[in-house]
């Protein structure tokens, strides 16, 4: 069996390489490398400026083919205030840039894994805190916020998991993409056990997160009155391809819900879990990652999709370095531009001209730093 | 004082060399008000002191450039590294006290300083030249409304003189470093101040609003100021009043020998002010009995505060 090597592992070898490399150089080719590294040092130095984005406003009517724009927040992992209250600020965090964009998006999305341990309280604080979001909220599940009680109470708090809409033309589905096979019962676990197996990565225990048969169904239904050039955004939590088993970045039936998303001409996906910058696009179908308000995730060691431009490694000494929330403009077409407005870096914006045109044109800005 | 070494100069960082920040104060109309660097010069051009000076320094008759790069050189000379602490470092083991060891074992670890103020023999400022948003302003600014207003202005006109003007004459200065870049993220956040000397250059914050290093201490061991912008490494610090005085007698060891007297004086003075009054002291928010998130989320207006 193929073993990856771990995070560490690989920086260790990178390191090793680039002192090899400062060993055997020529003096020109010293320079580049000094002035890369001056960069470096020089904190975070960003490609281009930040510029205050105006944004058109279209009128209010509710035709279709319009431009609008929404925000998203995600990956909040609140826990129990006597355990950590840093995560409960970024979400606050959020919620106030959320607030104060002007003019206000149509909706904010909020892409799952609003609890640590799916725990009644951390659910309750969180529904509190969304509950201040001046634009209405369209909320998605994460399987940190389902495998305590297997959704009771979120779905007391929010309703169906999984469920779809129409806006300005556009048609939103909501999927529960975090179903997993039944690994409990057998091992005798206690919700809790299941809890904490579920929230691990790198274990061996828990199944591969899936759609299943059940949604697979509704969608198939859900979409059969729409025609192969209708608008479709369909957010999940889990992104629907498949990138890196061990930490499940993985949808295990993808393949089959891309095919019944195969007939449209763009579809554009949306989907928490992976707290980066990611970006991919498999045919017709666009993929966009969010940031989570609570933690950056390291890159998966393999499987990264050419079209994403890696972040470079947040500052240990500042936690919200690499967090942050952001914004979705959709086009007339479908595709969107996607903002990552990133907490303690100039936001990044993944547009649809890059994504079209399969990573040739608008190329984000690649940061100066290396990726981890 | 050593400001010779800052890769920025202000508060903002809105100048990046000694010889550019030293024209700006002139023509700042709250400041020195002249109207433009020509009538600045004529104030000093029929000064025989000045014009021998300038030809011999410039080789060229006096102008207004010359005249930053002069002040810029002056500033240059005031470098005062020499503290008890440097000598410590040095193997001078009687050069501080045991109290201001420990201190600076705090300094370290538990009180989370160095995170920003990191001091170390190639860097001995204890500054990591960045800007940080430590909630000294959230006190008592709206930074939203504040953002919206330096946004609006600065769209009709963001020359150099403009940002010095609002920087120095208005409230607009309390959003610090978002003046100079607009993005949302340096909102309320001023470079790191060197740690060097800080004993003697009271009073404390970009605002000058604390008077003691107790209240520093005060201020940050609470966990600075809620406000969304606050930087990520501002958490409650849980500091006992022993090791409030244990940090506090570290930092004045890092005084330049030459002003061991001022130091002394200012030690003294700081802690008999600090005994009467100590107005930043929260020891329920520092032990995290109270969190400064509970009030908003329960208060149903959370969002306007």
């Amino acid at each position: 069996m193929a073993t990856h090597p771990s995070v560490e592992t690989k920086y260790m070898e990178e390191r090793r390489e680039l002192f090899h490399g400062i060993r055997n150089l020529e003096r020109r080719s010293f320079l580049k490398v000094s002035a890369a590294a001056l960069g470096a040092s020089a904190g975070l130095a960003y490609p281009h400026s930040f510029t205050p984005v105006s944004v058109a406003q279209g009128a209010e009517d509710t035709g279709s083919d319009q431009a609008f724009r929404f925000a998203y927040v995600s990956d909040s992992h609140l826990y129990e205030k006597d355990v950590n209250d840093r995560f409960v600020r970024g979400l606050l965090r959020a919620v106030d840039d959320v607030n104060n964009l002007d003019p206000q998006p149509d909706f904010v999305f909020y892409g799952g894994d609003l609890a640590q341990l799916g725990q009644e309280k951390e659910l309750e604080l969180g529904a509190q805190i969304l509950k201040n979001l001046k634009a209405p909220l369209r909320i998605m599940v994460g399987e940190h916020d389902w495998y305590l009680d297997m959704g009771q109470k979120w779905q007391e708090l929010f309703g169906d998991p999984t469920y779809s809409f129409d806006h300005k033309g556009v048609h939103f589905v909501v999927l529960n993409s975090v179903v997993e096979a039944d690994f409990w019962t057998e091992r005798n676990m206690t919700p809790m056990e299941r809890m904490m197996t579920v929230a691990g990565l790198d274990n061996s225990l828990q199944s591969p997160f899936t759609v299943g048969q059940t949604q697979r169904k509704w969608l198939q239904d859900d979409l059969e009155k729409l025609s192969d050039d209708a608008r479709l955004i369909i957010l999940s939590h889990s992104p629907l391809y498949k990138l890196y088993k061990p930490w499940n970045f993985w949808t295990d039936d993808a393949e089959e819900v891309q095919a019944i998303l195969n007939r449209f001409k763009n579809v554009v996906v949306i989907h928490g879990h992976t707290h980066q910058l990611l970006t991919n696009r498999i045919g017709n179908i666009h993929f966009h990652g969010v940031l989570s308000t609570a933690w950056p995730w390291p890159y998966a060691p393999e499987g990264m999709p050419e079209l994403t431009i890696e972040m470079s490694r947040p500052d240990p000494f500042n936690p919200n370095d690499g967090c942050g929330d952001g914004e979705v403009h959709v086009h007339p077409d479908g595709l969107v531009d996607k903002i990552y407005n990133l907490w303690n870096r100039n936001p990044v914006s993944v547009t649809a001209a890059y994504t079209a045109s399969g990573g040739s044109d608008s190329v984000p800005p690649k940061p100066n730093r290396p990726s981890y | 004082m050593n400001v010779a070494l800052f890769q920025t100069l202000f508060w903002d960082g809105r100048s990046p060399s000694l010889d550019h920040q030293a024209l700006q104060p002139i023509l700042n109309p709250v400041e020195m008000g002249m109207p433009d660097g020509e009538t600045a010069m004529k104030a000093i051009r029929d000064d025989a002191e000045y014009q021998e000076a300038f030809k011999k320094a410039y080789v060229r008759e006096m102008n207004y450039e010359d005249l930053g790069r002069a002040i810029g050189a002056f500033e240059r000379t005031l470098v005062f590294l020499d503290s008890p602490f440097r000598r410590f470092l040095n193997g001078d083991s009687d050069a501080i006290s045991d109290e201001a060891l420990a201190g600076f074992e705090l300094y370290d670890g538990k009180a989370r300083c160095v995170t920003c103020h990191p001091m170390n023999p190639s860097n001995p400022l204890g500054s990591d030249h960045r800007f940080h948003n430590v909630g000294v302003s959230a006190r008592h600014q709206d930074f939203e409304e504040l953002a919206k207003q330096a946004t609006k202005i600065l769209a009709e006109d963001s020359s150099e003189q403009k940002l010095d003007e609002l920087a120095v004459g208005t409230d607009l200065s309390e959003l610090g470093r978002f003046m100079i870049t607009l993005n949302r993220v340096d909102i309320g956040s001023f470079r790191t101040p060197l740690i060097l000397n800080i004993g003697i250059t009271q009073p404390y914050m970009h605002d000058g609003s604390l008077a003691t290093l107790w209240d520093v201490m005060d201020h940050y061991n609470k966990g600075g100021e809620a406000n969304p912008f606050l930087d990520g490494g501002i958490e409650p610090l849980a500091l006992s009043e022993e090791e409030i005085d244990q940090v506090v007698a570290f930092l004045f060891t890092l005084t330049d020998v030459r002003f061991a007297e001022e130091n002394q004086q200012q030690f003294e003075l700081q802690r008999a002010a600090a005994k009467k009054n100590r107005p930043i002291r929260d020891e329920a928010m520092a032990e995290r009995s109270i969190l400064p998130f509970e009030q908003r989320v329960t208060s149903s207006k959370s969002t306007d505060q």
